[in-house]
């Protein structure tokens, strides 16, 4: 569920950061869902199974802890916070690092079938489930970021810039490799 | 409100805006969650644990910057309207207007971070670089973390990297948006074109719907926060702008050699209502600023700096707008006309040049 518009009686553009899903259960957005009331419209996209969008139209939800769970997985829950597997299913926040391990399978499905992760790791998962998904910096390291990573880039660019023959474009990115180049050598980068 | 704190006079300067900024790219976001391992996220925290673990973060917070750089905001001693300013001079993109006891904000007194406290995540470090200063502004934020891991101890594992109240942020818990202000490839609809060739990354307007750019501005951000280091982020996210902005580049030298009336005509409307509008709500104010800035970049308007147009941006924001007139929200049922008087005063000097005369 995203709400897009929060009317401008709040003032703030909302800024959401899923834009093309929807943030209870994460699958593509299907429904719009417009509610005016009195001078503030918001509107909602989800997708057609969101339980959000049973509430809104029917007042409550037509998903309940037993019909959409197997026995065994209805009274799952985490033991240090409480956090039900219903809860987690329907996209809910988590409530401890705990969760993590206790939900850890039906997590790694759901990332993986939503495509929270790149494909490449999507398809190591698949052959190793071994394969951890995390790919950052572990919390004892430092990653430091230079103007040279910064050049790479636009190098990148200029280069394919170029090969369209976009001259304009390849002009303004030779600036701003001198300007960075020389801003490195002031600074003793190679 | 009983003893209620004012905000740091910095912020309303906005002198941020004013630095050296790139006109298609003014400024990118970087943010960053963190949980500590020891304690349930806040949503499942009481009032007084809340309280405690603001406590522990604030002191370590001040221990690394000094309270004369950061100052603290307990939630429920901001008013709703100084929440709101913080939210639109920041850029937030997690709403804190519910914020009370327990929760609150570290604000550097220049206005380039936040760190918000306690409100979906324990931590949330968001940076902001006006300057075109993307590799100092990352390592700040990069070294503050890591001082703040050694004392605190953030929750982890190997399998989900940092771990995050809401799943779809675990692994790095990194995002980095680059706002891009390209009005020629939005009214000449050749964004889509570029946008289906970026790799890691996914595109949103101010109101976060990719389909309606309000005000000509793309953001770019990257689509993984987990199974991607945190250089592939900030790779994928830097050439993908690099990219969009070099397009829009081109596209108005093509459009300046070919002389577009449509454009020429939107630029002159913009002019047009800044000057002589009673009223302007926000959606008229940006988009009207929003080709401001392309006439001040393709020359065709003069009397004002792209840098000052930027600050404009900001500055008519609901909150902003009420800060800068001393009013109080309740006050606000004049806003669009106040806002088209304000953006009156500070355009005085506008006048259209020969091009477009």
């Amino acid at each position: 569920m995203k709400v897009l518009d929060k009317g401008w009686k709040g003032g703030n553009l909302s800024m959401s950061d899923r834009p093309d899903e929807c943030s209870q259960c994460r699958r593509p957005v299907t429904v719009v869902y417009k509610e005016i009331v009195a001078d503030l419209i918001s509107c909602v996209e989800m997708c057609a199974d969101c339980p959000v969008l049973q509430t809104r139209l029917h007042g409550s939800t037509t998903l309940t802890s037993t019909n959409q769970l197997s026995g065994n997985e209805a009274g799952v829950c985490c033991g240090r916070c409480g956090t039900t597997l219903l809860a987690v299913r329907t996209g809910g926040v988590l409530g401890c690092p705990e969760c993590y391990h206790v939900f850890e399978e039906v997590l790694v499905t759901e990332m993986i079938s939503t495509g929270k992760v790149p494909n490449r790791v999507r398809k190591m998962q698949e052959n190793s489930k071994k394969q951890s998904l995390h790919a950052g910096k572990a919390p004892d390291q430092t990653i430091e970021y230079s103007s040279a990573n910064r050049i790479v880039n636009l190098n990148e660019a200029l280069k394919e810039a170029l090969k369209k023959e976009n001259y304009e474009q390849a002009a303004w990115l030779r600036d701003q490799i001198k300007a960075l180049t020389e801003k490195g050598d002031h600074e003793g980068l190679s | 409100m009983k003893d209620s704190l004012d905000l740091p006079k910095a912020l309303f300067e906005q002198q941020l805006w004013l630095e050296k900024s790139n006109p298609l790219w003014p400024v990118t976001v970087f943010q960053c969650k963190r949980n500590i391992a020891r304690s349930s996220f806040p949503g499942k925290l009481s009032k007084e644990e809340l309280v405690r673990l603001y406590q522990l973060i604030e002191k370590e917070v001040l221990q690394f910057f000094g309270s004369e750089r950061c100052k603290m905001f307990p939630a429920h001693r901001l008013s709703p309207l100084d929440k709101e300013f913080l939210f639109e001079h920041f850029l937030c993109c997690e709403g804190f207007q519910q914020a009370g006891e327990g929760q609150g904000f570290a604000v550097d007194v220049q206005g380039r971070f936040i760190l918000l406290l306690n409100i979906q995540d324990h931590l949330t470090l968001h940076w902001i670089d006006t300057a075109n200063t993307w590799d100092a502004t990352w390592n700040e934020l990069a070294r503050f973390e890591e001082a703040l891991e050694k004392q605190l101890a953030f929750a982890f594992s190997p399998q989900f990297g940092f771990l995050t109240a809401h799943s779809n942020d675990c692994g790095t818990a990194l995002q980095v948006l680059a706002y891009l202000h390209v009005p020629t490839l939005v009214h000449m609809k050749a964004l889509d074109k570029i946008l289906n060739s970026l790799e890691e990354v996914e595109v949103s307007g101010l109101e976060g719907a990719r389909k309606d750019f309000l005000a000509n501005y793309v953001i770019v951000k990257n689509a993984f926060t987990l199974g991607v280091s945190e250089q592939e982020i900030l790779r994928a996210v830097h050439l993908a702008a690099t990219k969009i902005a070099g397009a829009e580049k081109e596209l108005r030298a093509q459009m300046v050699k070919e002389g577009n009336a449509e454009i020429k005509d939107l630029v002159s409307r913009a002019y047009g209502l800044l000057t002589h509008s009673y009223q302007l709500n926000i959606r008229e104010a940006l988009s009207a600023l929003s080709f401001l800035k392309l006439g001040i970049d393709l020359g065709w308007v003069g009397g004002i700096a792209d840098p000052s147009a930027n600050q404009l941006f900001l500055q008519a924001g609901r909150a902003h707008l009420l800060k800068i007139l001393g009013q109080q929200d309740e006050e606000n049922q004049e806003i669009h006309h106040h806002r088209a008087s304000f953006l009156h005063q500070k355009l005085k000097g506008l006048h259209l040049k020969e091009d477009l005369a």
